[in-house]
This record gives structure tokens, C-alpha cells and sequence, in this order.
């Protein structure tokens, strides 16, 4: 119980600091590894982390935060009764990190991609960093260069190991992973560095390359991970139309016309064009070959389509109908820009094709001549079902099948070929055991 | 002996989305992954090694997903973890000093101290903080299947748009699970059980030789196999498919008759985080002060609508012991019924998540202990089985096409696409098209930056590509984390996107999102070519 002892001691520590964030102390191996950082704090860590492969225990760091998160911790499936869920920004400073070039000048890391087929490397463009501990050709030779300026050729092309995929020793496995994961990040820290070098160079005074590697081994102490916030786009101008299914009797429809097309439009029709027409979907079905005409309005860019079909092909049709007859037609524009019109309707853009799933059993496709696959030797055959052993050889017709299939079922609810499916769905199960 | 007419195949299936937050600690949602490795993969790992201690042979299929690797494999988590359970160690000792003046409250405040140590200990000592290399040795054995599954669960009925993204999930998925366990593997989980035809061949392509899908994929499929569910079809293209069995998936699961009800079951809602008084249980909760659930809970089931009574260790293992003998019958009697229609042994499969044995259902896994080891030693029809052992001895199998299904609410892809979240799907598939793009555009990189720029593209598209994001959306917890994850990943994506595409590549920017998003490391991008 030291560990909690030691918990204990550090809890009554931390309580006198309860409004700022220790950081964590560093935890990994390589001495890159960036932390985190909330408020002020020490990072001492940062120098130890430059000794290999220790892990400093976590209890070091305590958490008492005041950045905020969400709050209701239910998994995915439990009801969300009593949980309030405060959403928080989080608190991560961002800031550039440097990294110190500890490295001797013969330890150097290669990037190891393991499923490379014939990858050519550029001769141009060639940085090479090779890892002590992995063997990196198959004549076990270590290949040790010094790491290259971007634009400077190298020409040592070593074969890369692959990552041994078959190792069975796990401990083997781990190393790898591990190497791989540190390498990447040691790679792109020297990028970053050489850049920063080049900068420097290129601003010309050593007053200023001074500093800012002052400034860059003052950060190096106190890594941070950028603050990053994202919005989806509203669009991404491209006319596109995507279909596809939500249930056996519903579709799901999304689209968007580009302003390059949408110009065409105007252009070839005037610039009431948008206000003259409304959007239609085309609903095609392409196995009983019809069409159906769903209006739809221009606030929208998806739709839900109830389809009458299972099991059959459906693909959209995104178009425009004239509410009334236009006035204003550029002939030319109809060559030019490819624009078609059938009477009073313009198809602007076709969707993917998609089939409906299915909804029932198919007892239709009931046959006495069974077909079977031999998945070892891929050998087909076809038995008559009453030479099959059991029960079933008696199914001669699609009634006797349909009587077999409904006994072996008995205990489901089974009406109009359909099952009601009361399987538990994924991850729903005991919300409701009280 | 026993006279074996038909075979049980278990399946769990062991997935977690990947939450990785190294730039912060205040994110509960890592706590997933905690809350599974103390309530569900330890006790199963436990399990496991008693019935091989005492001699029991069993056969049980497990899938381990890509991310859930990645994040067991993860030193920060794996810290992280052993953080979480001292300070439930802690807790745990007040508790025992709190509860010292009632004798049966006491005794459990004791058992979860015994509970919480001993998973330190299993963690640490045994296993050496990697919880792989255990479940690697009940592989090794031969006691354990374990399967793969899509790289980040991506959702196949939706990504198929776009056929080079399922491809990329399977290819991901599998190079994944050959990192890890050293071989191939034979089987898959289809995330959510989404079935699409189209994938029938990347799987072929990869090695992969059959999947597990809902129960309707098999009952509606063309032509309808004459076995239903009872045994394996294979479709046109080369997969054989293992169809859910309905009767036993609704005995485990099922929220009114489930096993999981019975009174005498640990009640989940009574949790310490939400009765203990707040400042005593303050420094146990969320950081920001809302309780959470402790995973220390003192109450049973006890009845419908009734004041709870205390949760009793033995009271509950008795209740497991008569349900694992309810099933074992239950089987039994299917297996001989079915046995009688049929050309080759029926196969009944139970599929479940894995969450269900421990975290939901907290007695799971000592039931899975009782029901192997009665299997084994009682006078039943049927053995256990896996998938593959199946497949190698009757590898004779109906030619069916199976049904596009889920076993997700009400079997098809509602869950992933309706108004709440179908938002994002224009996203995903754009940012999959671009990423294929990317591979057309740069083949075979050789300017190593820019290719680190490449693959950390292909992350980040797989990362936006999870279901549960979708799935946490539909079902309304946790979404606010779910949002921001595919507006995160879809962001970083399209950064670097455009950084690649105007050959700007900020090596930092890189660097720090690789740091946060580092699964799959040795991912190689033209997997999308």
C-alpha cells in the first residue's frame, strides 16, 4: 500500500493548490515525449525525460482542475436520467515546441513504413535517420548518416526492415511499436528544428538565431499541445448527389449544386433562374423500371425518400422544373455547357446506385435443388434436398419449406414472412433492468 | 459419452472507440476504457485461467478491435489506468473506514478493496501492464479465437460509397491484428454486423474467411437457407457468415426476461459516485465536480419497484449458477430439436458485446466460468466451439447471399443515419474520396514528411470514420464529445489536406497532431491507392 501512502502525501500537498493543474510529470521513454501543461508549473520533468526509458510514476501529478468538461460519464447505451452534461472548452495551451538535439551524431532514426511495395524514393528528396536497435538491412549492417537538409541529395538508400509481423515473441512486438511511434515524432522534431535553423539562416544575424534558441530551449522545458478548434464546412462547393439506405423502405438523399454549375444556369436562363424553378428528386427505380417525381425546396440539401421496393436498385436524379415557361434561353449556352431540358425539366446531376436492403423471408426462392459450396476445395454442388439426412429432406415444395422453416421458428413472432426482430441491439442492454 | 448432436459458439465482442487525449487528463470518456479493463477484461481474463487451471477445455471467440489494441497497447493509458485503480484503492479503504459500524455494508466495502487491489496486481505483476499478452496466451492455447474487425469500426453500409474506404478499413484492420498476435486472422466482426455484399471481396482479399452478422442477414437472405440461422452460409463471392441465434441472445440480453435481471444482480444505479455524500466522494468524481459512476456499488436488484437491499457476493453467484444451468438446458434442448432437421450439426451462435459480461451485467463473467465448466463435466448435447473449428470440419456449406443488416435498433442503418446525425456522412465521404485523391496524387512518396503528412491523413480519416460517433449521437450520451471527435478528425484531415495538396506541410502542426491521434503507426496511406 506504499502507493497510496505516497497518494495520500501528495493529496495533502495538492490541496493547498487546488485551483491550478500540476502537470503531469513526463511519463514516457524518449526524451521528446511532449507533456502537458495547464497553468504555471515546473516542468523539471522536461530534463528528466531526456534519460531513456523510465517511467515516472503519475502519482507525482495530481489532478485538481479547473478547466471543466463534460460531465456524464454513462456509456453509450445507459439512460442518460440523471447525468447533466456541461460541455467545456478545453484548457490546452498551445504553443510551439523545439526540441533539444541530444542525439550523438551516429545515432540517427529511419522511418520504418513495414507494407512499402516498391516504394522509389525521390533522389532529390531523401532524409534518412536510422535507428540503433533495429537492424535495418538484411546483411544486419547498422547504416549510420548524418541527417540531410531537405534539399539536399542523399544518396544512401538503405533497405528499410520490415517491421516483423510474424515475431511471436510480444515483447519483441512492443519495442517495435514503440520505436516506431518515437522515431516518427524524432524525425518530424528534427524537421521542425532544421526549419527553424533555416530561418534563421536565412534572417542572417546571430544576435537573433541566438535568441530565438533561447526562446526555443526555454519551450523545449515546456512543451504544449496546440489549442485546436474546427467547424465542419457548410459545403464544399461540388455538385454532388449521394444516396443511400436508411431502412428497406427509406432512403436517405444528400446534394449540392456547385457555383460553377449554378452559374451555367443563370447564364443560359437568366438570373431568375433559381427563383423560376424548384429542385425535384427523381427517384429511378432500376429493376420495375419506374420513375417518381418528389419536389423537394431549396432549403434543404438532404432528404428522406419512403420507397415502396426492398431488395431492388434505386439511384436519384437531382433536377430543376420550370414553375412557368422561361422567357430568356442562350441557345449557345445549351452546347457550350452541355445543359439538357425535357420540356420543362432539367436533370442536373445523378447519384451512385444503391440496392434497398431486404425485409422478409424470401420464401419465393425456395428450390428442391440445393446448392453447396465446399469452401476448402471451392467445389459446387447441387442436392436434391431429399438427399440431404434429416427433416428437411422431406421440403419438396415451397409449402412444406415454409411449414418446416415456421416450426423451427416456433418460438418468434413470424407473420407476412417477416419477422419481428427482437434481438437486443448493439450495445442497448440492461438500461432497463431496475 | 456424451453423444454431441450440435456445437455453441460464443462470440464477444471487445471494442472501444480510440480516446487519446495526452493533452489533457480531464477527459471521463478515457475512463471507458478503465471501467472496462477492471469490470470486463480482467474478471474475463481471471475466467479464463481458472477453467484452464482446472482442466476444462472450452472454446470461446472473442473480437479485439483495432482501436481497443491500439489504446491497451498505449503507455499513457496504461498509466493512466493504474492511476484510476489507486485511487479506487483509496477510496476503497475509506470506505472501509466508513463503513465499519455495519457489518454487511462493511464486507463489501472490504470486497471491492480486494477487488481493486488484485486488479492492480493482475495489471501490473501479471500481465505487466499490457492486458494483450494475456489474452495472446489463451490464443496461443487454443481456448480462444480472437477475430479482427474494421480499423476504427467504420461503418461498412454507409463507407461503401465509396468502396476503397471499407477496403482501406478491412486492410487497416488486419495489418493491425497481425502487429499484434503475429498471424492472420480468419474471421472478422463487421462493425455493427453491417453487411454489404460489395465487401465480400476486400475481405476475400485480405484473408479474411467469415464474418459474424445479425440474424436476419442469414433469415432474409437469397435463396433462404434451408438451415436458418443453425448453420453457416456462404455468399457468391467467398464469405461464409455465422448468423446470431435469436433464442439465446434474447435470454442473455433481453431487458425483460435477460439473466441480467434476476434480483439478486448488482444493481448498476446505485453507485457510490451518486450516493456517497459530495464532499466526501469529491476528489473520486469528474474533475470538474459532476458525479460519475465508481464502479462501487453496494446494491442488488432486489425487486421491480422496491427499496434496494444490500448486494450479497454469494446470493449473486447463486443465481448465476442456476441461469448458467437454465441455459446449458436451453441449449440443449434447441441443439436436440434442430439436430433432427438438419444434414450437419447445428451450430447455435451468441454473439454479444463484451461490455455486457462485467460492466452491465456485473456477474457476466463468473457465469460464463459456471456455463463452461458445466459444459464440460455435465451431461449436455453440444460442445463449445469456434467459428474456424466449425468451418474445417464441415466446410460444406448453402450458397446464399445474405441480407444487408445490422444488429443494430430495428436491424438496419437507423442508428448511424437519421436526422440527428446524417450530417456528417457528406463529410466522410468527402474527406474519404480526398484521401483517395491523396493516394492517386503522391504514390509512393518518397519525401519522407510529406508521406508522414500522407499517413497522418489516412489516421485521421479512420478516426472520423468510427461508428460510435454516430451511434453515441443517436443514442444522446456523451454527444457533445462525439461532435467535436468527428469535427476534430474531419478538421485535421482537411488541414492537412490543403497543406499537402499547396506542398506547405507545417512539421509541427504535424507533429502535434500526430501525438494526439497516434494509432496505427506503422499505417502506410497508399492502402487508399
Amino acid at each position: 500500500m506504499s502507493d497510496t501512502k505516497e497518494v495520500n502525501e501528495k493529496k495533502n500537498n495538492k490541496q493547498a493548490t487546488k485551483t491550478t493543474k500540476t502537470a503531469t510529470a513526463d511519463k514516457k521513454t524518449t526524451a521528446k515525449k511532449m507533456t502537458t501543461t495547464k497553468k504555471s508549473t515546473t516542468k523539471k520533468a522536461a530534463t528528466k525525460s531526456t534519460t531513456a526509458a523510465k517511467k515516472t510514476t503519475s502519482s507525482t501529478a495530481k489532478k485538481a482542475s479547473a478547466s471543466t468538461k463534460t460531465a456524464a460519464k454513462e456509456t453509450t447505451t445507459a439512460a442518460t436520467k440523471t447525468k447533466k452534461t456541461t460541455t467545456a472548452t478545453k484548457k490546452t495551451t498551445a504553443s510551439k515546441s523545439k526540441t533539444t538535439t541530444k542525439k550523438k551524431d551516429d545515432v540517427v532514426l529511419e522511418v520504418v513504413t513495414p507494407n512499402k511495395k516498391g516504394t522509389k524514393k525521390k533522389d532529390d528528396v531523401v532524409i534518412e535517420i536510422v535507428a540503433p536497435n533495429v537492424v535495418v538491412n538484411k546483411d544486419n549492417k547498422k547504416v549510420v548518416s548524418k541527417i540531410k537538409v531537405p534539399t539536399v541529395v542523399d544518396k544512401s538508400k538503405k533497405e528499410t526492415s520490415k517491421l516483423n509481423t510474424e515475431a511471436k515473441d510480444k515483447t519483441l512486438i512492443k519495442k517495435d511499436e514503440e520505436t516506431i511511434i518515437d522515431k516518427i515524432k524524432n524525425f518530424l522534431k528534427k524537421i521542425i528544428e532544421m526549419q527553424s535553423e533555416h530561418k534563421a539562416d536565412a534572417e542572417g544575424s546571430t544576435k537573433e538565431k541566438k535568441a530565438r534558441k533561447k526562446v526555443s530551449e526555454k519551450v523545449v522545458r515546456k512543451p504544449n499541445y496546440m489549442l485546436e478548434y474546427y467547424d465542419l464546412p457548410y459545403r464544399y462547393n461540388e455538385t454532388v448527389v449521394k444516396v443511400l439506405a436508411q431502412s428497406p423502405n427509406r432512403l436517405f438523399v444528400y446534394w449540392d449544386i456547385s457555383d460553377n454549375d449554378r452559374q451555367k444556369y443563370v447564364e443560359t436562363f437568366g438570373d431568375n433562374f433559381f427563383n423560376d424553378t424548384y429542385p425535384v428528386l427523381l427517384l429511378y427505380n432500376e429493376d420495375k423500371n419506374y420513375i417518381r417525381e418528389i419536389p423537394i425546396n431549396d432549403f434543404a440539401n438532404s432528404w428522406y425518400i419512403d420507397i415502396d421496393n426492398p431488395k431492388t436498385k434505386y439511384s436519384i436524379q437531382l433536377g430543376r422544373k420550370f414553375k412557368s415557361k422561361p422567357e430568356f434561353i442562350n441557345i449557345a449556352k445549351f452546347e457550350q455547357e452541355n445543359v439538357i431540358l425535357h420540356n420543362d425539366y432539367l436533370p442536373f446531376a445523378n447519384s451512385n446506385k444503391i440496392e434497398a436492403p431486404n425485409d422478409h423471408i424470401l420464401f419465393e426462392t425456395f428450390s428442391n435443388k440445393i446448392k453447396f459450396r465446399n469452401v476448402k476445395t471451392n467445389q459446387e454442388t447441387i442436392k436434391d434436398i431429399s438427399e440431404l439426412a434429416g427433416k428437411i429432406s422431406k421440403a419438396y415444395n415451397i409449402a412444406s419449406f415454409k411449414d418446416m422453416f415456421r416450426e423451427v421458428y416456433k418460438g418468434e413472432e413470424l407473420s407476412d414472412d417477416r419477422f419481428t426482430l427482437k434481438n437486443p441491439a448493439s450495445g442497448n442492454p440492461t438500461s432497463s433492468f431496475k | 459419452m456424451n453423444n454431441i448432436k450440435g456445437y455453441v459458439n460464443f462470440v464477444l465482442h471487445a471494442h472501444l472507440p480510440y480516446i487519446h487525449h495526452p493533452e489533457s487528463e480531464d477527459y471521463l470518456e478515457e475512463e471507458w476504457l478503465f471501467e472496462a479493463i477492471s469490470e470486463c477484461y480482467i474478471p474475463l481474463l481471471l475466467n479464463f485461467k481458472k477453467l484452464v487451471e482446472e482442466g476444462v477445455d472450452f472454446r470461446i471467440t472473442m473480437t479485439m478491435t483495432p482501436p481497443l489494441l491500439n489504446m491497451l497497447d498505449n503507455k499513457l493509458l496504461q498509466e493512466r489506468y493504474i492511476k484510476y485503480v489507486e485511487k479506487h484503492i483509496e477510496l476503497c479503504e475509506k470506505e472501509v473506514v466508513r463503513t465499519k459500524f455495519d457489518d454487511r455494508l462493511n464486507r463489501l466495502a472490504h470486497y471491492y478493496l480486494d477487488r481493486y487491489s488484485n486488479d492492480l496486481h493482475v495489471f501490473k505483476d501479471i500481465y505487466k501492464c499490457n492486458l494483450i499478452t494475456g489474452f495472446k496466451e489463451f490464443l496461443d492455447r487454443g481456448v480462444l479465437e480472437i477475430i479482427t474487425c474494421g480499423a476504427t469500426h467504420g461503418f461498412f453500409p454507409i463507407l461503401y460509397v465509396n468502396e476503397k474506404t471499407v477496403r482501406a478499413q478491412i486492410a487497416v484492420g488486419v495489418q493491425t491484428y497481425e502487429r499484434f498476435f503475429g498471424r492472420k486472422p480468419r474471421g472478422i466482426w463487421l462493425p455493427e454486423c453491417g453487411y454489404v455484399p460489395e465487401a465480400d471481396k476486400y475481405l476475400k482479399e485480405f484473408g479474411i474467411e467469415y464474418a459474424m452478422v445479425e440474424s436476419h442477414a442469414a433469415l432474409y437472405a437469397d435463396p433462404t437457407p434451408i438451415y436458418g440461422t443453425f448453420a453457416p452460409i456462404v455468399s457468391p463471392d467467398g464469405l461464409v457468415v455465422f448468423a446470431r441465434d435469436m433464442e439465446s441472445s434474447r435470454q442473455v440480453w433481453s431487458s425483460i426476461i435477460g439473466y441480467p435481471g434476476d434480483f439478486n444482480y448488482r444493481e448498476f444505479y446505485r453507485d457510490l459516485g451518486y450516493d456517497a455524500d459530495y464532499e466526501y466522494i469529491k476528489p473520486y468524481i469528474a474533475a470538474n465536480g459532476a458525479r460519475v459512476n465508481t464502479g462501487i456499488k453496494y446494491y442488488r436488484i432486489t425487486g421491480k419497484d422496491c427499496p434496494k437491499d444490500y448486494y450479497d457476493v454469494q446470493w449473486a453467484k447463486d443465481s448465476a449458477e442456476k441461469q448458467a444451468g437454465h441455459f446449458m438446458d436451453c441449449r440443449t434442448a434447441q441443439i436436440n430439436s434442430l439436430a433432427s432437421y438438419m444434414d450437419v450439426p447445428p451450430i447455435v451462435n451468441c454473439p454479444y458485446d463484451a461490455e455486457l459480461y462485467g460492466h452491465w451485467w456485473y456477474e457476466g463473467p463468473y457465469w460464463l466460468y459456471i456455463l463452461f465448466k458445466k459444459i464440460y463435466y455435465d451431461e449436455c448435447n453440444f460442445k463449445l466451439i469456434t467459428p474456424s473449428e466449425y468451418i474445417d470440419m464441415y466446410p460444406e456449406m448453402q450458397v446464399c447471399s445474405p441480407c444487408r443488416s445490422t444488429w443494430g435498433a430495428k436491424g438496419y442503418n437507423e442508428v448511424w443515419l437519421n436526422p440527428t446525425n446524417d450530417y456528417a456522412h457528406r463529410h466522410l465521404h468527402k474527406a474519404g474520396d480526398r484521401m483517395c485523391e491523396l493516394a492517386w496524387k503522391f504514390p509512393n512518396e518518397g519525401d519522407n514528411l510529406r508521406r508522414q503528412a500522407l499517413n497522418q491523413c489516412a489516421r485521421e480519416l479512420l478516426l472520423a470514420q468510427s461508428s460510435d460517433w454516430l451511434f453515441i449521437i443517436t443514442n444522446g450520451t456523451m454527444v457533445d464529445y462525439a461532435h467535436k471527435a468527428i469535427k476534430d478528425h474531419i478538421g485535421r484531415f482537411t488541414k492537412l489536406y490543403r497543406q499537402i495538396m499547396k506542398d506547405e506541410i507545417d512539421p509541427e502542426y504535424l507533429l502535434d497532431i500526430f501525438t494526439k491521434d497516434d494509432i496505427f503507426p506503422d499505417i502506410d496511406y497508399m492502402v487508399y491507392y
